[in-house]
């Protein structure tokens, strides 16, 4: 049973998965980070970004603070969003919804960035565990751009 | 049974001088050499059963191979699923840390783990504000970027240990 302070608005409750169709480019996504994310002036490292196959709350049914509530998740974790339009940096990647139905941890806001093959449109759900094969170069500009246009939401509590 | 040990000097000290082999019991002394990363070099037996080799590396170079191959991944990230560089990208990121400083003099603000399996070496220049950050990744890959107030400048792939496009983009 998930602890009795979590939030009702990530229970499924019975809805449905979104297509990734759904998605609009201006909505954000957040993504949970601690202090190994972050160096000494307390800004996210480009080490500390994934891509591809890394998992966010969609801003349409959860808020920031939501990240807390997640496997591996800390009450003290901090949240960084970024838009929609910027997980999709050059048709890389895509958005899709991805509810989490698990007795502790339940997710209805969840969703994946996953790797976009050339030619497919953002319409397009692409499968998890895709292999990158293009430049390493490439992968090293997803992660910079996510890091140059991300936002923090919600700092750590160092309290 | 043979033992190997190896023994790093600073640089400033002195070679071992004869007092030291005489107290030591060389029986031979059969090789010296000079390579990129150590400085001076001095191999030779102790005795029949032990070989010391005596190394004077830079310091600085030193410092870098110790704090790549002190690079580890976070616990926390280790259970989210997420890859430790393995030694042979350990030893890649070290031979491009050194590289980088020896050609360069560019000195790493940071050495870390990557969260996609690898190491990644971030500098700064502190004249125009620009970061350069290089990823060697558990497949031996080198990918750099340079990246400037939230623009990126730069990225490439790095072939044969040839950043001149990328230092280029990140100096001026």
């Amino acid at each position: 049973m998930p602890r009795e302070d979590y939030p009702q608005e990530l229970y499924i409750s019975g809805r449905e998965k979104r297509h990734t169709a759904n998605f609009h480019g201006e909505e954000s996504l957040y993504r949970g980070f601690s202090q190994i994310d972050i160096d000494d002036a307390g800004q996210i490292k480009l080490e500390s970004i994934r891509f591809p196959d890394f998992s966010c709350n969609w801003s349409r049914f959860s808020a920031p603070l939501h990240v807390r509530y997640r496997q591996n998740g800390d009450m003290t974790d901090g949240c960084y969003s970024f838009s929609v339009e910027t997980a999709r940096y050059k048709n890389l990647a895509n958005v899709v919804h991805d509810p989490v139905d698990d007795i502790e941890y339940p997710n209805y806001a969840h969703v994946e960035v996953r790797r976009l093959m050339g030619g497919e449109s953002v319409d397009f759900e692409p499968p998890k565990g895709r292999k990158w094969k293009n430049a390493k170069s490439l992968k090293l500009e997803y992660r910079q751009n996510l890091l140059n246009n991300h936002r923090i939401e919600l700092p750590i509590d160092d309290s | 049974m043979n033992a190997t040990a190896v023994v790093q000097l600073n640089i400033g000290y002195s070679e071992p001088d004869a007092e030291y082999f005489a107290y030591h019991d060389p029986k031979t002394k059969f090789s010296t050499h000079n390579d990129n990363e150590i400085l001076k070099a001095c191999i030779f037996k102790v005795r029949p059963s032990e070989v010391v080799e005596f190394r004077r590396q830079d310091p600085i170079i030193k410092n870098l191979q110790d704090r790549v191959i002190a690079t580890k991944v976070p616990a926390r990230w280790l259970s989210e699923g997420i890859e430790s560089p393995n030694y042979l990208c350990k030893e890649k990121a070290s031979e491009v840390a050194s590289h980088l400083y020896r050609e360069y003099k560019y000195f790493p603000e940071r050495i870390g783990a990557s969260a996609e399996g690898g190491v990644m070496l971030h500098y700064v220049n502190y004249d125009n504000g620009k970061t350069l950050s290089v990823d060697i990744d558990n497949e031996l890959e080198i990918a750099a970027i340079v990246n400037q107030h939230k623009t990126i400048i730069k990225s490439a792939d790095i072939f044969n240990m040839d950043f001149l496009d990328i230092v280029r983009a990140y100096a001026s």
